[in-house]
């Protein structure tokens, strides 16, 4: 267990290259967690020189491992909140690491045989899920399952959120994908927000609809799911023809469609249907942020907790993910993360469904509808949106 | 004395080993361990893949097609489907026109024209370069967007108005804001070292001032427009974010399809297209390197006298006004639009977003990006990288100008950082440094600064390079030679003649060097995830959400503080007695 570190400068001739650079001991084509998970190859205080060591009789770090924005949004993040009220319960440290390329990032470290050093994942899509299994092949997995015994409040998650039949992902958040709709600009057109999928082909909608390029984007990608729930695998790509043909745009991502949207470009994004809390806290014009459900529909965008395969630290992940679940930190978190609880007995304030909509079915995929369909579902659409 | 000989005599190849051993680790490691899958099929290796990729009509449309069907030629004229590869050239072809046309009377007006700030105008050219492609793309819609700003002012003149976003259009008047103001300062630099008096035999001979203009001054600015000119096409053929932001997926470019395939796990085809795109790129700087090496333009004695912008009506006057107010559009704009975002909000104009930033820094957790570190962060891997790219890219130019085979092989070469996808870089310096790299039982990880700092100096080079390259094969060789026989020796000569004579150039490449540093994204943000080696670029892209405010004030962040260090560095550059 004692591993040591060296620091050392690598690359005969190349004067300085000595900070951030670190050797350590391999340990035969091992591609789990052997030690202390927490004691991390690369990143941890390179900067500034100081060295996370072995926690041998000290309190037990946690690394969750998440997407940027849950703990370092512009606006507010759940993230610094709850590894607060975390450590205040529990005798341990949590440690946030949100790489670029979330999932993506761990599973590459998997497919080279680096140490994931990293306890659990926290933000964890279906689509996520399915990537992850069919890169590691049949009976092996980037993620562990959790004993469900274990959860408290696991009785309580909604069924419909439920994707993992394996119970390595346990679902900790929802939102709702939705159109968001500019009425001011829909006014001019004299028409009002649309109401079913068929509407958005339409004339009167013709250069409305802007949608981030599901290639780089869950939401666009969940968009695009929606669509095959909606017109099957044999009808989607035609349904998507129509779009196209009628001025939808595939833009970069999210961020870039809904910047779009926001300058007037057009009068409706693909985005989520808790729009509006932004609207009201940002004093914005509601009739800029309107939720439409298409056919009555949302897709509902799930996040899951995952312990890594190889954490040695599986007992307290179990924890961790125990305390999210807790009634009134999935209350908060939502509140936090702008979204809604992943359980049906957290209360939050009265006013808060005053902006957050639902709709009235749910759609979406879970596991098995999404295993081995992903790829050539998004391929075959790419290939179609972009030949020239 | 005697030292100083000694360090003449080791100090070159010291710094052909350093930059060679740079270019290996930093560099050709990185990309050779990812593009190599190109190649490798179960078993062994087979060039399959990559000819799958060029019989595939999604590909190379009406050139697929014709391998098996040559007909198709003829069938379809002139109506070619181009396929990903076709329509990548084709819309870099149009980005780099469009850039040389900007940039061109851009030059005339810096190298020909007196008018008060000229030199900072000059020195705030590479701002353009440090503006990560989400800003450009926020500027953009701001700008020329169906509500933008020259649209409102279109309207409120009564004249039509222009429908620019999601085209083609958008998308090469993007590149042309990156890549004209680097060909107007090649180009400028160049023209500043025309001499008068050719110009003016010229004309005492009974030529014409256009007839002048064509044989004297045109021959000896080509050089530097092609330099220019090839530039802009590789970054426009390489382009990814700006095509899918402005332009959407409908106008998908090869790098597009590079980085859908990295993100479907699907290496092989990913690969086997950024081969193709550098074998591509290669290919045609090899071409133009060929082309140069036959340019020998001398540099000025006497430059000609700059008119001065203000006075009478002229016919140059009109024409340096006119594209004055161009230029405010094209590239002040959008900028200009970013500062506008950045102090407005929905109660009107507003510091809310610059507060923002003043309690991101005040209030941050460990895990969160402050503002001032990103500042500082951002100077430091910058002046860090000039360190080592100014005489990386010093040294490959002196070595391409000397006479030896296989020269413009290695010229070309030294082009690699540009002709590589910058997402296979990225993943490259992934899986080599941040994962590490396992030998003699240990893992050897590399991240944080100094592994910033050595890749943006190897994105960074090149430009020093080619700036340098054509200025220093430009000197007389009789200078040379006169200093020879009066016994310097051939370093001294290369110190106190030849580089004396090009500092401007230096100077350009420098700039470009230090914006492409402290713009660089999609490398820094690997080589930082989860420390605290952010840089501005990596700031911006953090702080984007619901509203744009607090991205667009850290934008303005960025804009400023470039801005200042490019006025800093040109003024120090000049003031080092060479003269600019």
């Amino acid at each position: 267990m004692d591993r040591r570190r060296f620091v050392k400068a690598v690359g005969a001739g190349v004067a300085g290259l000595a900070a951030g650079c670190s050797a350590e001991p391999t340990e035969d084509g091992s591609t789990e967690t052997t030690d202390d998970a927490t004691d991390s190859p690369t990143q941890s205080g390179t900067a500034e020189g100081t060295v996370t060591g072995t926690m041998s009789g000290q309190t037990p770090v946690l690394r969750v491992g998440t997407y940027s924005s849950y703990v370092d949004a512009p606006s507010t993040s759940p993230g610094p909140w709850l590894k607060e009220q975390f450590e205040a319960e529990y005798d341990a440290e949590l440690q946030w690491f949100a790489p670029e390329g979330n999932m993506d990032y761990f599973l590459q470290r998997r497919q080279q045989n680096v140490t994931i050093d990293t306890d659990l994942f926290l933000g964890l899509t279906p689509e996520n899920l399915v990537k992850a299994d069919r890169e590691t092949g049949e009976g092996d997995s980037l993620f562990t399952s959790v004993d469900t015994g274990d959860l408290s409040n696991e009785s309580h998650v909604v069924d419909d959120y439920r994707f993992d039949p394996q119970d390595r992902a346990i679902p900790v958040g929802a939102s709702y994908i939705s159109l968001v709709y500019n009425q001011n600009l829909l006014d001019e057109r004299g028409i009002g927000g649309p109401e079913t999928f068929d509407d958005l082909t339409s004339e009167p909608y013709e250069d409305g609809l802007l949608v981030p390029n599901p290639q780089n984007s869950e939401t666009g990608l969940e968009f695009l799911f929606w669509t095959v729930d909606q017109f099957g695998e044999d009808g989607y790509l035609d349904y998507w023809s129509d779009l196209m043909d009628n001025g939808t745009q595939v833009l970069k991502d999210w961020g870039t469609a809904y910047d779009a949207y926001s300058n007037g470009e057009a009068p409706m994004v693909v985005s989520f249907s808790t729009d509006q809390v932004y609207a009201d806290r940002y004093d914005q014009d509601m009739a800029e942020h309107q939720i439409a459900f298409p056919n009555g529909q949302g897709y509902a965008y799930l996040e899951g907790a995952a312990p890594f395969t190889g954490t040695d630290k599986l007992d307290l992940a179990t924890e961790f993910i125990d305390f999210v679940l807790q009634p009134e930190m999935q209350a908060e978190i939502a509140e936090r993360n702008v979204g809604l609880p992943s359980v049906d007995n957290a209360t939050l304030p009265d006013d808060y469904y005053d902006f957050v909509h639902e709709p009235d079915e749910i759609v979406s995929f879970g596991y098995d509808e999404l295993m081995g369909n992903v790829e050539p579902w998004l391929n075959d659409w790419s290939q179609q949106i972009a030949s020239q | 004395m005697r030292l100083a000989r000694v360090a003449e005599r080791v100090g070159a190849p010291a710094l052909g080993v350093v930059t060679l051993g740079l270019l290996g680790v930093m560099f050709v490691y990185p990309v050779a361990i990812v593009l190599v899958e190109s190649v490798q099929v179960p078993g062994g290796y087979s060039l399959a893949p990559i000819t799958a990729i060029l019989t595939d009509e999604f590909y190379f449309g009406v050139f697929a097609q014709a391998l098996s069907d040559p007909a198709v030629l003829v069938r379809s004229f002139p109506d070619y489907r181009l396929g990903l590869f076709g329509f990548t050239v084709y819309q870099a072809i149009l980005s780099t026109i469009a850039a040389v046309l900007l940039g061109l009377p851009g030059a005339y007006v810096l190298a020909r024209f007196e008018f008060p700030g000229r030199r900072t105008v000059r020195s705030l050219t590479a701002l353009p370069f440090v503006m990560p492609s989400i800003m450009v793309a926020i500027g953009f819609v701001a700008t020329f967007g169906r509500n933008g700003v020259l649209n409102t002012v279109l309207r409120s003149l009564g004249l039509p108005t222009v429908e620019l976003l999601f085209t083609l259009k958008i998308i090469v008047l993007a590149h042309a804001f990156y890549d004209a103001p680097l060909i107007a300062r090649i180009t400028a630099a160049a023209w500043e070292g025309v001499d008068a008096e050719m110009t003016e035999t010229a004309r005492s001979l009974g030529a014409s001032p256009l007839r002048a203009f064509r044989d004297v001054i045109v021959p000896q600015l080509l050089p530097a427009v092609l330099t220019g000119a090839l530039l802009t096409f590789i970054f426009s053929f390489m382009s990814f974010a700006i095509v899918l932001a402005l332009g959407g997926l409908s106008l998908a470019t090869v790098e597009v399809w590079v980085y859908d395939r990295v993100n479907q796990l699907d290496y092989q085809t990913a690969t086997a297209l950024a081969v193709l795109e550098m074998l591509f790129s290669l290919a045609l700087t090899y071409a133009y390197l060929r082309y140069e090496a036959r340019q020998r333009a001398t540099s000025a004695a006497r430059p000609a006298e700059r008119v001065d912008l203000f006075g009478a009506v002229s016919k140059r006057r009109l024409f340096a006004w006119g594209y004055a107010v161009v230029a405010l559009v094209v590239f002040v704009g959008p900028m200009a639009s970013m500062v506008l975002a950045s102090v407005t909000g929905s109660e009107g104009l507003t510091l809310r977003n610059y507060q923002f930033l003043l309690d991101r820094q005040a209030d941050a957790y460990d895990f969160q990006v402050k503002p001032l570190t990103a500042v500082v962060n951002s100077l430091l891997f910058g002046g860090g990288t000039l360190l080592l790219a100014v005489p990386m890219g010093v040294f490959l130019a002196v070595v391409s100008t000397r006479n030896f085979r296989g020269r413009k092989l290695i010229d070309t070469l030294a082009m690699a950082p540009f002709a590589v996808s910058g997402v296979v870089v990225g993943l490259g310096l992934l899986r080599g440094f941040v994962f590490g790299t396992e030998a003699f039982g240990y893992r050897f990880t590399i991240a944080g600064p100094i592994a910033i700092v050595a890749a943006h100096a190897v994105g960074a080079y090149p430009f020093v390079t080619r700036n340098v390259a054509p200025a220093l094969a430009g000197i007389d060789d009789s200078l040379v030679e006169s200093a020879r026989s009066l016994g310097a020796s051939r370093v001294r000569v290369m110190l106190d003649v030849e580089l004396p004579l090009v500092v401007p150039a230096i100077l350009a490449g420098t700039a470009f060097a230090f914006a492409i540093s402290i713009g660089e994204f999609d490398s820094t943000v690997i080589l930082a995830s989860g420390g605290t080696s952010y840089t501005m670029p990596v700031a911006i892209e953090r702080f984007i959400g619901r509203r744009l405010g607090p991205a667009t004030a850290m934008g303005v962040v960025l804009l400023v503080v470039t801005g200042v260090s490019f006025v800093i560095i040109d003024r120090l550059g000049e003031g080092s007695g060479f003269g600019g």
